[in-house]
Order: C-alpha cells, then sequence, then structure tokens
C-alpha cells in the first residue's frame, strides 16, 4: 500500500506548482519541506534512484519535463515502487485531460489539476480510484454541471 | 558597464509611466469590481478564492480565507460549492475550529440528489476529519453505505469510513459489517469499492488496541471470515491478462493487488491465531505471485515486491524466503535504479533469517557497490557487511577495496563507515594481527588514507605491532617505507596524512631493522622526517608522531650527522606555540641528554598491545596475552618526563605510542578470559530463552528516556566455547554491544554480556547464539520482547 | 483592496524586462533573438519595447534588453553592484547567451549571481551555443548551475526546428527558453488574458470532445445576449432582439 503525506509538484525554476497535504503539518514545516525538497531534488543527479530518505520518512519523486512530482510517503509500509506508478497514473490522467499537459497548462489550471488529484486520492493519502477512465468520467461530469449551472444562471 | 547604463536610464523613465499606468489600470478595476459586485456577487467570491489558492501555492498565508470558503460550501450553484470544498481541503485542516461551521452543510450535502454534491462532502470528510466531525457525521456515512447502489459514492464512503475508524475506534463497530456485504456485492465490488474495503480492514485491524468493547473476537472474525474471499479477487487479478481499463503496463491493477497483499499482511500478522488455518493457501498463492510475475517490468515489479515483504514479514517458510530473495535477487541484476534500492534495503532486513539464501547472489551486491547512485553504493556497502563471514570476507574485501579504489570525496562518509567496519569485522574474527589483514588495512590507507581518522590509523598500527610473523612484516613496513620515499612504481596522494603518519610511525618503531638490512640509509629516513616536519608544522598529530619517531630513531643510528639532526628537529619544537609539542618536545629533549645506552632501554621495541575492543564479543581465547617485561621501561620513560598520573601499562603505551587515549584504553587487567571465570546469576535476571545447552536470561539495569542498559546472562547445560553473541534492535533503535565477561564456560557456569539501547520505542531484541557445543559450531536464535519501551 | 495605497506599492514598475547578455563570439546573434521574440533586430539597437509576449492563456508587452559583453567576470561585479538594484528589479530574468565549456570563469560569475540572490524573483537561464564536452560532464554542470538557480539549456547539435525534448520529455535549447519565459510569474497587471482564457477550461481528450467548444462558444453568446438585452429600453426592441439571439443560439446548437 501506499500512504501519501503529501504531494508537490516542483519546476525545474525551482518554484512550486502545486502542493496537496494529506497529513497534518503546521505552516512552518509546510515551507521548511517545500524548500529543502526543491533543493535536494532539484539537485539529485540524471542515473541517481528516485527514492530519498528524508527526515523520518521516504520521499518518491518522478520527473516529466521541466516538473519534479515529489511525494512524502509513511516510512516502513509504503511501497515505494507503487508510488512511482501513482504519480505516473495522475501525470497520465491530467494528459488526457489536457491534452498532452505542460506546465504553463498546471500554473493556469491549477484548480483542474487538483480536482483531478481529488479523484486518485482521498482522505489521508490512499489512492481511490485506479481506473484512468472513471478518473476523467467524473472530472468530465462535474465540469458539465459547473457549465450548466452557468447556463441556469444565464437564462435565469 | 555602459550599457547597463542605458538600461537602468530606461527603468527610471519607465517607472513614471509605469506609475501612471498602473493608477489608472487599478483605478478602472476597483470600478469595474464595484459595477459588477451587486449582479454577480459570486462570481467575485469565487475569483477571490480562486487568487487565494494559488497564492497558497505561492507560499502566502490564507487563514483569512476560512469563511469564506464556507459561504462557497453553503450556495446552491455547483460552480461555488466544487470551489469551495477544494479549497477546504486545501486551506483548511482538522484542528481548526472553523469546521463546525462545515457539520451542518456537511450533512445537508451527504444527503443531497446529486451525487457529486455527495461525493465532495465525503472527499471532505475525509481529509478533515476532526474527533467531532467523525462522531456528528458517521451516521450519514453509514447511511450511503446501507443504502446507496451508486459504485462512485460507496468506495468514497468506504475510505472515509475507514478514516473515521481511524480518529474513532468505537465506530468500528458500526462500519465492520460493510466489509463483507461490499467484499461480495457484484455492483460495488468495483476496484474502487475493493480499494475501500481494504482500507476498512486495515483501519480494523490496526484500532484493536483502542477499541474499548468486548465483542472486538467477535468483530476481528468477521473480517478473517472474508479472507478466502480476498484470496480469490487477488488471485483473479493476478492472473488477468489483459484488462484495457486497469491495465498498468502488463499488469492488472497493481494499486489494487498491492493494495490486497498489504490487508492481508496486516490481519496475518496482527491476528496470527485467528489466521492460523488459512495461512498453507496464504503461501500457496504468495508463491503463485512470485513465480508469475514478470520481474523485468515495473509494475509488475511493485507487486513482487510487496508480496516479497509480505513473505518476510510474516515469517512463512523458509522455501518461501529463499524465494523471496531470489526475486529480490534479480531486481538487483537488472538496471532499474530504484528496484535495486529496494531490494538492497530488503535484503538487509532478511540477513539475520537467511543469511545464506542472501549470501548466493553477493556477486549482484558486490555489482551494486559500483553502481553510480551514491544511495545505492550505501546500501551495497552494508549488505556486504552484514553478509561477510569467514568464508566469503577475501573476496569481499578485494572487493571492497577494488570500491575505494574507485571512491572519491563524495564518498567520504561511506569510506569512513567502510574502515570502522572493516576493523571491527577483523577483531570479530581474531584477525587482528593476520599478516593477510594488515595487509589489506595497509593498502587501504594507501588508498584513501587521507579520509580515515587517525584514531583508525592507529588501530591499523597496533596491528602491525602485534604481528609475529616478523619477516612477512618487515617486507610490508619496507614496501611502506619504499613508497613513501618515492622508491616505487606507484604514486601517492599528496593529501594522504593517514598514509604519512603510518610510515612515520614505522620509520621511529622499525627504523633499526630496516637499517641492519640495508634497505635504506639512514640518511633518507631523517631527511623524509625533516621534510615532513617542515611541510605539516601546523598539524599537531603528525607533529606530534613525527617527535616521537625523531626520537626512537635518534637511538638506532650511528650517522653522527644524523642524529643530530634529529636533535635540532626534536629542538626546533621547545619553543612551539602548541603546549602539547612544546611540552613533548622539552621531554623528548631530556631523554635525547642521556646516555646511549639508556636510551636504547626505554626506546626499545614496543611490546604486543591489547586494543580495547568494540565488540565484546570477539574471541578472546585466542588472542596473544599482554607481555609485560617492557612496561616498566615505559613507565620510567613517561615517569621521567611528565607529571601525568599513569594508570597503567597500557595506558603509557597508547600515550608512547601517540596515539590519542580518548581511544577508550579500558585497564585489560582481568582481559585473560579463557580463564572462565564464572559470574553468579543476578537474582532479578529473568529467564527468556532455554534450548538443550543453555538457559538465556535478561536484566535490566536501567531504562532512561532514551536509553537502557541490560545485561544478558547465559548458564551453559554443558561447556561451551567460542561463543559469540548478536544482536538486533528495531530499526528506531540503535544498539551498542559491550563486554563479553568470558567466550567460554564450563557446565553449569555463567558469562554475561553487557549492552546498550539507546533510541525509542518498544524495547524488543533478537538475538542470535554461535557457539561450539559438544555437537559442533551451533547457531540458536530468539526474539526477545521487553515490558518497558524507550 | 482598496486603491489609496498606491503609493508604497508602486515604488517599483512590474517586472517586464528581460536582460540577454550575449557573448561576444557567439555568431549570428540576430538570429536568436528574431527566434526567441519573433522581433526584427536593427543593428545597434539595445532596447526593444513592447514586444507582445503570448501563450495560450496570456499576452504580456515586455522589454528586451540587449548587451554583449567579452569579460563576465567583472560584468556580473557590475551588475550585482548596488548601483544597478533599480534594473535588476526590473527584470523578469536573464538570459546568457554563450558557448560555454566545462570549468569555464563566465559559468562561475552566473552562479554567483544565483548564489547571491541579487535578481529575487527574477529567472537566470544559459542558452549554450556549444559545450565542448562529454554529455556526463555537461549534466553534471547544469546540475552545479541549477543548485544556485541557474537553468543552462545546451542547443543540441541537431536543433533545427523549435521543439527538441530530452528523455524526460523536457524541451532544450530555444524551446526551453521560451518556456522559462512563459512560466515566469508575471505582475498581475501585466497580463492580458485571452477571451477564452483562464475560465473556460480546455477540455480535450476527453468523451465530449467536441461538444465542448460549442458550448462554450453558445455561452459566450448568452452572456452577451443577455448584457445587451438588459440594456435596451424599448419592450419591442427587447423582443426583436430575444427572437434573433435565440435563432443565433439554435442555429449554433
Amino acid at each position: 500500500m501506499v500512504q501519501i503525506k503529501y504531494m508537490l509538484l516542483i519546476s525545474r525554476q525551482g518554484k512550486i506548482r502545486l502542493m496537496r497535504w494529506f497529513d497534518a503539518f503546521t505552516a512552518t514545516e509546510k515551507n521548511k519541506i517545500c524548500r529543502e525538497l526543491s533543493t535536494t531534488v532539484l539537485a539529485r543527479k540524471l542515473k541517481m534512484c528516485n527514492i530519498v530518505e528524508y527526515q523520518d520518512h521516504k520521499v518518491v519523486y518522478r520527473r516529466y519535463a521541466s516538473l519534479y512530482f515529489v511525494c512524502g510517503i509513511s516510512p516502513e509500509a509504503s511501497n515505494e515502487l507503487l508510488t512511482l506508478e501513482i504519480i505516473h497514473r495522475y501525470v497520465e490522467a491530467m494528459d488526457s485531460y489536457f491534452d498532452n499537459v505542460c506546465e504553463l497548462d498546471i500554473i493556469f489550471n491549477f484548480t483542474k489539476a487538483y480536482d483531478i488529484l481529488n479523484e486518485v486520492l482521498i482522505c489521508d493519502g490512499s489512492m481511490t480510484e485506479t481506473s484512468k477512465t472513471s478518473i476523467l468520467k467524473t472530472v468530465a461530469s462535474m465540469d458539465a454541471l459547473e457549465t450548466s449551472d452557468n447556463l441556469d444562471q444565464v437564462l435565469s | 558597464m555602459g550599457s547597463l547604463r542605458t538600461f537602468i536610464k530606461d527603468v527610471r523613465a519607465a517607472k513614471t509611466l509605469a506609475e501612471e499606468r498602473a493608477i489608472v489600470t487599478k483605478e478602472s478595476a476597483r470600478i469595474r469590481t464595484k459595477l459588477k459586485d451587486d449582479h454577480l456577487a459570486s462570481d467575485k467570491k469565487r475569483k477571490n478564492i480562486h487568487k487565494l489558492l494559488y497564492l497558497h501555492i505561492l507560499g502566502e498565508k490564507t487563514h483569512f480565507a476560512q469563511v469564506e470558503c464556507i459561504n462557497l460550501i453553503a450556495s446552491d450553484d455547483f460552480r461555488n460549492k466544487r470551489l469551495g470544498y477544494l479549497a477546504a481541503m486545501i486551506l483548511l485542516d482538522e484542528h481548526q475550529e472553523i469546521l463546525t461551521l462545515l457539520t451542518n452543510m456537511l450533512n445537508n450535502d451527504l444527503h443531497n440528489a446529486n451525487r457529486y454534491v455527495v461525493s465532495m462532502a465525503l472527499s471532505t470528510l475525509g481529509s478533515l476529519t476532526s474527533p467531532e466531525l467523525a462522531r456528528d457525521l458517521y451516521p450519514d456515512v453509514e447511511n450511503i453505505l446501507a443504502r446507496s447502489s451508486d459504485d462512485f459514492l460507496v468506495k468514497k464512503a468506504l475510505q472515509c469510513a475507514a478514516k473515521l475508524v481511524g480518529r474513532d475506534a468505537a465506530l468500528l463497530e458500526i462500519f465492520y459489517p460493510y466489509v463483507g456485504t461490499i467484499l461480495r456485492s457484484s455492483q460495488l465490488g468495483t476496484h474502487g469499492g475493493l480499494l475501500g474495503v481494504a482500507k476498512l480492514c486495515q483501519a480494523a485491524v490496526l484500532c484493536r488496541s483502542e477499541y474499548e468493547y468486548e465483542n472486538y473476537p467477535e468483530i476481528l472474525h468477521s473480517i478473517v471470515d472474508q479472507i478466502p474471499e480476498i484470496f480469490s479477487i487477488l488471485q483473479d487479478i493476478n492472473s488477468t491478462s489483459f484488462s484495457p481499463e486497469y491495465d498498468v503496463g502488463g499488469t492488472c491493477d497493481p494499486f489494487l493487488q498491492v493494495e490486497l497483499l498489504y490487508t492481508l499482511r496486516l490481519l496475518f500478522e496482527k491476528a496470527p491465531q485467528e489466521t492460523l488455518q488459512y495461512k498453507n493457501k496464504l503461501s500457496d498463492i504468495l508463491t503463485q505471485i512470485a513465480t508469475n510475475s514478470d520481474s523485468s517490468k515495473n509494475s509488475a515489479q511493485s507487486v513482487l515486491y510487496e508480496c516479497v515483504r509480505t513473505i518476510f514479514a510474516l515469517q512463512l517458510d523458509q522455501s518461501l524466503i529463499v524465494l523471496g530473495v531470489n526475486v529480490l535477487a534479480k531486481f538487483l541484476s537488472g538496471k532499474d535504479n530504484n528496484t535495486k534500492y529496494v531490494a538492497l534495503n530488503t535484503l538487509l532486513q532478511v540477513v539475520p533469517q537467511e543469511p545464506n539464501a542472501v549470501q548466493k547472489h553477493r556477486k549482484f551486491i558486490s555489482r551494486c557497490l559500483f553502481d553510480p547512485d551514491i544511495s545505492i553504493r550505501i546500501r551495497a556497502v552494508d549488505l556486504s557487511f552484514a553478509i561477510f563471514n569467514e568464508t566469503n570476507m577475501k573476496e569481499l574485501v578485494n572487493e571492497l577495496i577494488s570500491f575505494l579504489k574507485l571512491s572519491g570525496e563524495q564518498d567520504r562518509d561511506l569510506i569512513i563507515n567502510i574502515v570502522d567496519q572493516l576493523i571491527n569485522k577483523f577483531d570479530l574474527y581474531a584477525l587482528d594481527n593476520d599478516l593477510w589483514a594488515i595487509e589489506k588495512m595497509v593498502e587501504i590507507i594507501k588508498i584513501v588514507g587521507q579520509y580515515v581518522s587517525f584514531e583508525k590509523v592507529s588501530d591499523v598500527m597496533v596491528m602491525i605491532n602485534n604481528s609475529q610473523d616478523l619477516e612477512q612484516k618487515m617486507k610490508l613496513i619496507q614496501e611502506i617505507i619504499e613508497l613513501s620515499l618515492g622508491k616505487r612504481q606507484e604514486s601517492l596522494d599528496g593529501e594522504n596524512l593517514g598514509w604519512r603518519l603510518l610510515s612515520v610511525w614505522c620509520m621511529g618503531e622499525y627504523g633499526d631493522v630496516l637499517l641492519q638490512k640495508g634497505m635504506f640509509l639512514d640518511s633518507e629516513l631523517t631527511t623524509f622526517l625533516s621534510l615532513l616536519n617542515g611541510i605539516y608544522s601546523s598539524n599537531t598529530k603528525l607533529i606530534s608522531y613525527i617527535l616521537t619517531a625523531a626520537l626512537k630513531l635518534s637511538s638506532k643510528i650511528q650517522n653522527p650527522s644524523c642524529v643530530e639532526d634529529l636533535r635540532k628537529l626534536i629542538d626546533g619544537h621547545t619553543k612551539d606555540t602548541n603546549i602539547l609539542l612544546q611540552s613533548k618536545s622539552v621531554q623528548y629533549s631530556v631523554i635525547l641528554s642521556q646516555p646511549v645506552g639508556q636510551r636504547q632501554d626505554i626506546l626499545g621495541a614496543m611490546p604486543l598491545f591489547e586494543k580495547s575492543f568494540r565488540n565484546g564479543n570477539s574471541n578472546h581465547s585466542e588472542k596473544p596475552k599482554i607481555k609485560v617485561e617492557n612496561q616498566n621501561v615505559l613507565l620510567d620513560l613517561l615517569e621521567g618526563t611528565s607529571d601525568a598520573t599513569v594508570k597503567n601499562g597500557s595506558q603509557a603505551l597508547l600515550d608512547i605510542f601517540g596515539s590519542s587515549s580518548q581511544e577508550g584504553a579500558i585497564p585489560t587487567t582481568n582481559t585473560n578470559s579463557s580463564s572462565s571465570i564464572s559470574l553468579s546469576l543476578p537474582q532479578d535476571a529473568a529467564e527468556t530463552y532455554q534450548s538443550n545447552e543453555m538457559q538465556v536470561f535478561f536484566r535490566t539495569v536501567s531504562v532512561a528516556p532514551a536509553e537502557a542498559q541490560l545485561e544478558l546472562y547465559i548458564q551453559g547445560h554443558a561447556q561451551i566455547d567460542n561463543l559469540q553473541i548478536l544482536a538486533a534492535v528495531s530499526k528506531t533503535q540503535k544498539l551498542t554491544m559491550g563486554h563479553l565477561s568470558s567466550a567460554s564456560i564450563a557446565a553449569g557456569q555463567v558469562c554475561r554480556q553487557d549492552m546498550k539501547v539507546s533510541g525509542s520505542g518498544k524495547l524488543k531484541l533478537r538475538v542470535k547464539l554461535v557457539y561450539d557445543g559438544a555437537s559442533g559450531t551451533v547457531t540458536e536464535q530468539f526474539d526477545h520482547k521487553f515490558d518497558q519501551s524507550l | 483592496m482598496s486603491g489609496q495605497a498606491v503609493a508604497a506599492e508602486f515604488v517599483y514598475p512590474p517586472r517586464n524586462k528581460i536582460l540577454v547578455v550575449f557573448d561576444h563570439q557567439v555568431s549570428a546573434k540576430d538570429a536568436y533573438l528574431s527566434k526567441i521574440f519573433n522581433l526584427n533586430p536593427t543593428a545597434d539597437t539595445q532596447i526593444y519595447r513592447n514586444i507582445k509576449w503570448s501563450t495560450k492563456y496570456y499576452n504580456v508587452l515586455i522589454d528586451v534588453y540587449v548587451d554583449y559583453v567579452d569579460g563576465l567576470k567583472s560584468w556580473v561585479d557590475d551588475f550585482c553592484s548596488h548601483d544597478f538594484e533599480e534594473l535588476r528589479k526590473a527584470l523578469a530574468g536573464c538570459v546568457f547567451i554563450r558557448q560555454c565549456k566545462d570549468g569555464d570563469e563566465g559559468l562561475t560569475a552566473i552562479s554567483k549571481i544565483g548564489q547571491t540572490g541579487v535578481i529575487e524573483e527574477g529567472f537566470l537561464a544559459i542558452l549554450a551555443t556549444e559545450f565542448d564536452a562529454t554529455q556526463e560532464r555537461l549534466l553534471a554542470v547544469e546540475g552545479e548551475l541549477l543548485a544556485h538557480g541557474v537553468e543552462m539549456t545546451a542547443m543540441r547539435s541537431t536543433e533545427t526546428e523549435t521543439e527538441v525534448k530530452n528523455e524526460y520529455g523536457e524541451l532544450s535549447g530555444i524551446a526551453r527558453i521560451k518556456e522559462i519565459i512563459d512560466t515566469f510569474q508575471w505582475d498581475h497587471e501585466l497580463l492580458h488574458r485571452e477571451p477564452n482564457g483562464n475560465e473556460n477550461i480546455p477540455s480535450k481528450g476527453i468523451t465530449n470532445n467536441s461538444q465542448m467548444p460549442a458550448l462554450d462558444d453558445v455561452m459566450g453568446k448568452l452572456q452577451e445576449a443577455r448584457a445587451k438585452f438588459l440594456t435596451i429600453d424599448s419592450s419591442e426592441e427587447r423582443e426583436a432582439f430575444a427572437r434573433e439571439m435565440a435563432d443565433e443560439i439554435s442555429e449554433l446548437l
């Protein structure tokens, strides 16, 4: 199993593009983690493994183009290799949604990136859906509802 | 410079323009929003929250937005609700008081006709589960599980229920029946639904200690009864060859497979009695998974890895453990660094259980020593030492040396670790005066001496000193000196201070033999010392070695001009600003002025010297005894030159040795352990283990918050020799093995092993005993849990 | 939120300038300017104003400053000095275009800007027109620079078109420089959203692929129509307008 304590999207320019905390952290802790992991992960060399021991837990990251998807996972029980697959599933879902997602898409549609993530991970960072089709269907249906609410309002 | 000036002028010119323009846009924006305010209030609210979420990502404080989130959630407009719930999940946490305002809204939305509204309410409750919210809203969650036929909502309700049970164990009573019903429902038991069921099972097992009612056994039983169902689902998915929706690189839903495996592992681990009847079947299934999955695919590797972890955690049959080790070995032989990393980590944990199975894959482990990834190298070194034994050590040491040859500054910590561990291992296997071991250590200092601490270098000096094979030893020393004097083909790293230290010491100790054999000219040695004396004038440690070497050499050479050079060298430090060097050189000057005959007495060959042992479990009986003949001479030397109170001979030895006494030179008066002084068993030692040949007792000396002192007593039923005690503690703790009172005991006698455990967590130990009994070498192993925790 | 506190807020103008620093040795400098910024370089011009930078989400007007340098070391010292604080605060970032080599003093100088942090939010990018070393060294140098907040991207020898991706799908060369500028966090006031920007989420790649853009259009029309409808006073005109719109929308659907 995998329990994700937090997920950060960090750009190669060292900027945080998305963060989601599934575990309770204070603002100071969050800042520290963001700062330290940006440096740590960016400094990782090409051939190094994607698992880093950090504080009292492990961090698994995966790089897609200029973005690093960084997950803090609970130590011991969490399966590091599966964490990589979860990240990949999320990226696949975004790729379909945005039709080849890029950093700029995420900056300008970050709430969508969150919406998609919410259909993948739930509660304290557990996976709730593994089918890409289901994930996308849900997000699309909710988007459609928004539009129809918009329609209602205009017609009122 | 010129251009930069032009640019700054431009910036200044633009500044006023920008100010004006900004004021205009600001103003117009203000008017615009004001106009919009009446018609589109919620649009504006949404925009504000949207902006705040963005600011949150940028690391800005956003606490003032809390009420705004709640307002949006309260709206009937789906757009508002969606953004409001998103913002609540991201900006709030379960400690905020504002959550009380959420209770009613969640309560309403959990009954909303729109499934997406219900789903958002469930997700929000799942991430912001305060105990109050859990208490107030569990009936609404249960309502969904009991009545809904919508698999989308049920999967989320299950996850939410698991989280609620985690917050309040008493709620298990409400939710546990749904494990069975949903597991069997063809409509609701989708992959998402099964992930939820798995979470709920895990929560049920993990809340055991907090569940206060008496019916826990029944609940556990009802969950254990579902095991056959979980088995068949797991087998089904594992054998599905292709299912487009759930396929991940040729593996069917690895996410669900891993989740189910982990659930089974928890059940079997925490309820060993109740699950006993299913254990064989579990072994069969794990065997199937381990044999049938394609270990070359990433997605299958994550399942295999979980499978192997389950095998190890449950201590299943030896054949299964061997199978698990082989799976990991395959990981090691591949190219993927992530699988190598997890394989090394996991093998490290299984070595105590199955040393031989791991041993077989040494080639792959050694190959990882040369991996470009430092995290792989570190683990490969740890694992190499974990499987280190008498039969493989020669090869292992050679492999480590080839690694050291390629290492560099970035490996500093790893190098230090290797040297420490090697010296310990040589101690453990009583090889510390074996010429092979000495040669290897000398070679290591030659390669990486610049990283090795002086303490470790002096450990090597002790090894050289204690070697009895004079002829071979002198050959080695000749090589050391030749290399230092640049008389060999090889070259040496200029920063290698460890090597300098070693060669200076060799000149001082063995200068006479070298000169007698005509290996070197006396002037070569003295020039070398003077040279180093000039280069390293700021290095106290090295200079103090040089002083001692100069003093010793002065009594061993005839050439008056060389003696004079050495005298000058020593005198040169009598006004040294470093007080330690100053006093040393003053003392040595005094000795130097003594007649030659007396000097030679004082400065004769070193006696055999016994180190204190970091590992009390070394085999003392084969150790050379301390020779005491020369100690008086040494004492004289010290008394004549220093006011220091000399406790005993070995302390003095350490001083003249130039090695610092912080090394921990414990007075070695009672090291003669082969005499087997038997101890008596203390009253308060509790029996923890018994076998045909011995009884084992533990006594807790003290348990401080972060450190416990323990004593382990062994009473032999028959003669026990060459006793070695190995022990391990959980990962959050560190174990220091202290003194072992005796490695041999006769029938009825008792010996004691001191131990210190530091760290945190429950105090438990795995102990392995290796000894020679009547029937040959015996290995015994047991686990012991103490009542105390750190 | 009130517009009164203007004075304090606008001590510095928004960061809308990009400084391009060429090494003298680089050939065909103008080609880089036109490829990156889509502008027509003229000899001796060092300041290009109001260049339109467009992405699929926004437009922004930027100024491009161009400098030519021989020895970077003293240039960097000047640039980092107190005298040029105002300049630095106006910069979205710097792009250094140069031939790089292993152990290059220029690279050390640039990473000094990153280390001192004088450019604050601005980006520091190096476009290496060539990098004379092994691929392994190139990666190592990139890593060292990145640790100081400087991103180096090398032109691949094969770079003919704009988009060349590495094994992570990351763009390199000119395309990456453009992406760095794209993803810069421009001040809010500078951004001009395209009409179909932020609020209308692109919904490509999902089931209702063809339907969604049409719906967006309909929505837009409806919004406009409603706004206009509300402004019409005469009831006759209002009705006529409503009928007209209804026809148009039904056509669209």
